[in-house]
């Protein structure tokens, strides 16, 4: 006698529970963003083999003149995931990444402010150390080192100039009043603060004392890990990065990705608006999928302008040792100078 | 407009089922990208759904997949970066019976296999699976009677002589 054997392979299935699918505005974005991709002629043809031939060529084509993989658009496709490449360029799978940009910050009518910003950061454990220097005047100072760290419940602070304490102010920020952990946000949107956004390097100073009503990102937990590698992963993390097409920067062809930065604003406790405030594009380098060049742009000012462009100019991985470790905290950057603790006070009800 | 309606109904009816055959087929880390492309498919082939989609919708995942194995190689020095982020395929705790019936499938031919996964695992009808296969309701039945035959031998020669096998999401007993 045969026995029956679709109930012994129904019992060995592997996937009873099927996570979450992505939401189908995000496909919809993807669909739309490859459609733009066609060229003129091609995206005339009404037949859907004509169409993805088009498609293909079009990529291949992209792909030939960056001299780099064979990569489709979106988020996958037949050839390599832009995007998820170059999150995993940026994962360090332990040890440390060290990366130094320089920041151009527009503001209107005036002229560029640039500074200078060098990034530690640790994938595995969340953390992360921003340096950032400034070259011009503000607060009647002339130069202006201004650090942050930033770990999973912990935020410090640190500014170096002349008028500046020298001590480090650090804020357990999983505890505080802004650290909202709760509902009202929906999933993928960022609890930003407009403080934050008008002034990011004042960021954890805003969190610590108040000023931002709500920096911290779902699933990041810490507020200045919203710039920088750290945003460019959590973007990718909430399937907020897609492939626009390409651009071409000093002769070399570059893939553009597009993500925007939801916030959420609160008119009560539970409920919250959430609205694309800040666009930010990257140009990912082909071959080693780095971002080369991050913009920022404002959505909600007419003509969305940019904010602030941001250029890589060194990347390297450090081993995972005490050494890279210590450049993560900064205490062991800045020897001697004391460490102001402060619980941030529980929110009002 | 409408057709951005039609779309949004079809994926929220059936991009969870699609993704579980995926799932079950492919690392999960892949599972998104490769939906999305059954999706884009869909969109694109809008007009052609049948008014029962899922099958149709199953096959295209299954040409989807077929797509990705090919470029597997192509893929595999990516795949490498990717180690950190991406997880095994779903596998289940193998008990002795667990590990007979993945050496036995092993013994199967590609589409015996196929064909009774998806009787077992999507819970297709005959006439689904035919839809999703692009053979007639009957030849179906046919394979499967042949396939339900094979796969109970191949699982009495597994029970006396075990296999290693690889290529399925089951893991080894112990």
């Amino acid at each position: 006698m045969t026995e029956d054997i679709i109930p012994l392979l129904a019992a060995v299935n592997p996937v009873r529970e099927v996570s979450a699918v992505p939401g189908v505005e995000d496909l919809l974005g993807l669909i739309d963003a490859r459609d733009e991709t066609l060229p003129m002629p091609a995206r005339r043809l009404t037949s859907g083999r004509s169409r993805r031939r088009a498609l293909a060529a079009s990529l291949a084509a992209a792909a030939a003149a960056a001299g780099g993989l064979v990569l489709a658009g979106g988020s996958s496709g037949p050839g390599v995931n832009v995007a998820a490449a170059a999150y995993a360029a940026t994962s360090t799978g332990g040890g440390v990444l060290e990366a130094q940009f320089v920041d151009r910050l527009f503001n209107r009518g005036r002229a560029p402010v640039t500074f200078h910003r060098r990034e530690w950061i640790d994938t595995s454990t969340e953390s992360q150390r921003t340096q950032r220097i400034f070259q011009g005047y503000i607060r009647r100072t002339r130069t202006m080192t201004s650090e942050s760290a930033t770990a999973p419940g912990r935020v410090e602070f640190w500014q170096g100039a002349t008028d500046a304490p020298s001590a480090i102010q650090r804020f357990d920020i999983t505890t505080g009043p802004r650290a909202h952990h709760g509902t009202g946000t929906p999933q993928g949107a960022l609890r930003l603060g407009p403080t934050l956004a008008k002034a990011r390097v004042r960021a954890a100073e805003a969190v610590a004392a108040g000023e931002a009503p709500a920096v911290v990102l779902q699933g990041v937990g810490s507020p200045l890990q919203a710039e920088g590698i750290g945003l460019y992963r959590w973007l990718y993390r909430e399937h907020a990065f897609k492939l626009v097409g390409s651009e071409q920067l000093d002769g070399k062809q570059l893939w553009k990705l597009e993500g925007n930065l939801t916030v959420a604003r609160f008119s009560g406790r539970k409920h919250a608006k959430v609205v694309p405030m800040i666009g930010l594009v990257v140009l990912v380098d082909p071959s080693t999928f780095l971002p080369v060049i991050q913009r920022e742009i404002r959505l909600r000012v007419p003509g969305h302008p940019v904010t602030m462009e941001t250029q890589l100019v060194s990347y390297r991985r450090l081993p995972a040792d005490a050494a890279s470790e210590a450049l993560l905290q900064l205490s062991p950057q800045h020897p001697g100078v004391p460490v102001i603790t402060t619980t941030a006070p529980q929110r009002k009800p | 407009m409408e057709r951005r309606a039609r779309f949004k109904v079809l994926y929220g009816a059936h991009a969870p089922a699609v993704k579980g055959y995926i799932l079950r087929r492919a690392e999960p880390s892949l599972a998104d990208d490769l939906l999305a492309e059954v999706f884009i498919v869909a969109w694109r082939r809008l007009d052609e759904v049948p008014a029962d989609p899922l099958p149709w919708l199953l096959g295209v995942a299954r040409r989807v997949l077929a797509t990705q194995r090919r470029g597997e190689r192509r893929r595999r020095a990516l795949r490498d970066r990717l180690a950190e982020n991406s997880a095994a395929p779903p596998a289940i705790q193998a008990g002795p019976d667990t590990a007979r019936l993945r050496g036995a499938l092993e013994r199967l031919g590609e589409s015996d296999r196929e064909l009774l996964l998806l009787i077992a695992w999507e819970e297709l009808s005959p006439s689904q699976v035919a839809a999703v296969l692009g053979v007639k309701p009957g030849t179906v039945r046919v394979r499967l009677h042949r396939a339900r035959r094979r796969l109970a031998e191949a699982l009495a020669r597994e029970r006396e002589q075990p296999t290693r096998c690889t290529s399925l999401p089951m893991e080894a007993s112990p």
